[in-house]
């Protein structure tokens, strides 16, 4: 096929002025009459909220008004379950969750503003390891979803407290294999990273609504969530994604129906531009996991069984965890081929920040253990680590990939011979 | 003493979110002047989408690059995008940017068949020019036929196109089925240097070869595949936004969840003097389905390196890393027990 334009190396259109500083990104942005946002966030990692006195905080000169979940007309939202506070009112779950919000003339006047909201809290004991908060001892992250959205601390995935993945018979395939190789891996929360730090502005536009600002990756979901939230219809929230300084998952909207929300009250546009602080402290990150391996091999290489284990640490929302828990599970064997898989997978929470989608999204996890698991295989069987994975690729004749999917245009043979070729591998 | 060793790691990664039906929508219209302009939902993130998209079109309306514009992500004017997550944009955002395209190329023919008096059937389309494949010098430059049809043949060249990927859907109880429209291969291998004295781990090279069907542009996508290895060399090495809380053996003692980092200067991400030389390679093994053959870039750039790391360090020094991230106290430990070992 001849190409006039496909195959051309084109530099992106935004790249000059992003790397030069012309980009407006929100953190930019001004409107006539706009005012400042600042929030609250929880210095406790599991308490009771016995208190929120936000009169002091109303009494400063200039502040315009201050919101708490009981302003809020419908405070419940979330991705896949509705179990997240857009502000908490009985208990905070996480350090760094968000309690109130108050919107100024100044950022300095919204920030003592915040500093003079006095919370009485009742500490109450926390949990952070998932393996720690599926025992029955364990504090309950969320009591308020037993049975409906959760069972202590496991969360339900398709109304079930595990989500299995079964494919032949493994057992039979560990029968078969002359070598069982057994091991846990685990992973860290791994931040996106991204530059720039999350913002919000929000306009209102009167009996049309309102407009928002903010670097989202989900400019539709986030104007529905918002809609819900606020009851307006959806078309009456218009969601701008303007320039994006970085984003690797990190940035599906954080507080925009609360900022929207003081832009109605007030009638004047809102700005929040977070902190590096904020960021770093409310943002969230590649949700961790626990994966246990175990695989069988016959002695010239061949994969005859792959069993995984899995739990994760969603943190106090569900947010992606499910489908992360999910894509590791049916995807968590890797570009080879077994003629057995079984997997279980649970997901948990705990009292961290929601972990979020992060760039690989469950298979990053999942990769770590798979690929360390073939390396040391391959040792144990005195093999090539690259010719044992060779051995094992998915490909034309073995293309049935755990969840039974016959896989097509498979590449991962082409990738491995040009990795060695380009490096001079040598065992 | 500095040891040096290398390791490979394979990855394969899917487009689309799994079991979601994935809608994705483009407006286009091409203008009177020929220029064209689109309309996605979806949101620029760097990863090129807009660029992208713009070249997809440029090659099915035979177009000069430079004539394409794009708009994007204004849930006010443009059409829906499900999100800008899980590889999407160049498999859905191309595909409905295609469907479009073909709608006006169907009117741009109408009005060329109706100003040469053939039919249809008759004609072909080159760069720049819609043609009679018998008479090739016969031809109208697409801009024309544009103006003709705004203001003599009465049909705006304006296409609406939506795509929702095949055969996918959720996994049964058992998680079989076709969860998702099409996966990405990768392999990488990193050669690292480990220090025994104070156990830091330096990469100092990493290979890495990449299948996503057709790559568009292969500029962007050697930016991914190097901005992937440098967020999986973070990952491998040191970041943790939980400083000792995940590890095998149970959450660290000194764990604190007071003491998070707060900043780029306590939260240490590869910087300029942790990147080694990156050599990429792109394998095109196409997928019909996709936009010119194109499968997906953006995320399972990021997931071979950082295996390929850990199993470096071992290939060096003997150590193995069961939870990341290979930071020097573990790597130190791991050589000090490797050590008693040989001594019992």
């Amino acid at each position: 096929m001849n190409f006039s334009e496909i195959g051309k190396p084109r530099p992106r259109f935004e790249g000059i002025d992003q790397v030069t500083g012309k980009s407006t990104y929100v953190g930019d942005m001004y409107l006539p009459g706009m005012l400042y946002a600042k929030g609250l966030l929880s210095t406790e990692d599991h308490a009771k909220i016995l208190e929120i006195d936000t009169s002091p905080a109303k009494q400063l000169k200039g502040v315009r008004v201050v919101i708490t979940g009981h302003d809020i007309p419908v405070n419940i939202t979330g991705p896949i379950v509705q179990d997240a506070y857009c502000l908490p009112i009985d208990k905070v779950r996480y350090r760094g969750e968000m309690i109130a919000l108050v919107a100024a003339d100044t950022e300095e006047i919204a920030e003592e503003a915040v500093s003079r909201i006095k919370v009485k809290y009742e500490r109450l004991p926390a949990v952070f390891d998932p393996r720690d908060a599926l025992q029955p001892d364990a504090p309950i992250v969320h009591d308020e979803f037993q049975g409906t959205l959760c069972n202590g601390n496991l969360i339900l995935m398709h109304g079930h407290d595990v989500s299995r993945l079964v494919h032949g018979d493994v057992e039979q395939g560990f029968a078969e294999s002359d070598l069982i190789v057994e091991h846990t891996f685990a992973t860290t929360p791994e931040l996106g990273g991204a530059i720039e730090p999350y913002a919000v502005l929000a306009q209102p536009n009167g009996a049309d609504g309102l407009t928002i600002w903010a670097p989202s990756q989900s400019p539709f979901a986030n104007a529905g969530a918002i809609a819900k939230i606020l009851q307006l219809s959806t078309n009456k929230v218009r969601f701008i994604s303007p320039a994006v300084g970085g984003a690797f998952g990190q940035k599906a909207g954080y507080f925009e129906p609360v900022v929207a929300l003081a832009a109605l009250k007030t009638d004047r546009p809102v700005r929040y531009t977070f902190t590096s602080k904020e960021f770093f402290l409310h943002g969230s990150s590649r949700s961790p996991m626990y994966l246990t391996y175990k695989m069988g091999v016959k002695s010239d290489g061949k994969i005859m069984a792959i069993q995984r284990t899995t739990l994760t640490s969603a943190g106090a929302q569900a947010s992606v965890g499910i489908l992360i828990t999910h894509k590791g599970g049916f995807m968590g064997a890797g570009p080879y081929y077994s003629p057995n898989h079984y997997a279980e997978c649970r997901v948990a929470y705990t009292n961290k920040v929601p972990g979020g989608a992060v760039r690989g999204f469950g298979m990053a996890q999942a990769t770590f253990a798979m690929e360390s698991m073939m390396d040391i295989i391959a040792e144990k069987l005195g093999m090539d680590p690259l010719e044992f994975r060779l051995k094992n690729v998915l490909c034309d004749c073995n293309n049935c990939s755990p969840t039974g999917e016959n896989m097509k245009s498979i590449g991962i043979r082409p990738c491995l011979e040009k990795v060695r070729e380009m490096s001079g591998w040598q065992a | 003493m500095k040891r040096r060793g290398h390791g490979v790691a394979g990855c394969i990664y899917t487009a689309t979110v799994p079991g979601a039906p994935n809608p994705e929508a483009a407006n286009v219209q091409m203008n009177d002047d020929g220029s064209v302009q689109i309309q996605i939902g979806g949101v620029e993130i760097g990863q090129g989408c807009r660029t992208v998209i713009c070249q997809i079109a440029a090659e099915a309306l035979c177009i000069p690059f430079e004539k394409v514009r794009v708009y994007n992500s204004d849930t006010g004017v443009t059409p829906f995008d499900m999100l800008t997550a899980s590889s999407r944009q160049t498999f859905v955002g191309g595909n409905a940017v295609l469907l479009a395209c073909e709608q006006i190329k169907k009117v741009l023919f109408d009005s060329t068949a109706k100003k040469f008096e053939v039919p249809v059937e008759a004609l072909d389309i080159k760069p720049g020019f819609i043609y009679i494949k018998d008479h090739p010098e016969a031809c109208l430059p697409i801009e024309v036929a544009a103006i003709l049809s705004y203001y003599v043949f009465r049909q705006l060249p304006i296409g609406v196109g939506q795509f929702y990927p095949f055969n996918t859907g959720q996994l049964d109880e058992n998680m079989q089925g076709i969860p998702c429209a099409t996966y990405s291969y990768q392999a990488t291998i990193a050669d690292v240097e480990v220090d025994t004295e104070t156990g830091v781990v330096d990469v100092l090279k990493i290979y890495t070869a990449l299948d996503c069907g057709r790559a568009i542009n292969p500029l962007l996508l050697q930016g991914q595949m190097e901005g992937g290895a440098i967020m999986g060399l973070g990952w491998a090495l040191r970041e943790d936004s939980y400083p000792l809380m995940t590890r095998v053996e149970g959450v660290h003692p000194e764990f604190d969840p007071a003491t998070r980092p707060t900043s780029f200067a306590d939260y240490p991400i590869a910087t300029a003097m942790d990147i080694p030389d990156i050599e990429t390679a792109i394998v095109e093994v196409l997928q019909e389905e996709g936009p010119y053959g194109a499968k997906s870039a953006g995320e399972i750039v990021h997931n071979s390196a950082a295996p390929a790391i850990i199993n470096a360090i071992y290939n060096a020094v003997g150590v193995r890393i069961w939870d990341l991230p290979a930071s020097p106290d573990k790597i130190l430990k791991g050589l000090k027990e490797k050590q008693q070992l040989e001594i019992a």
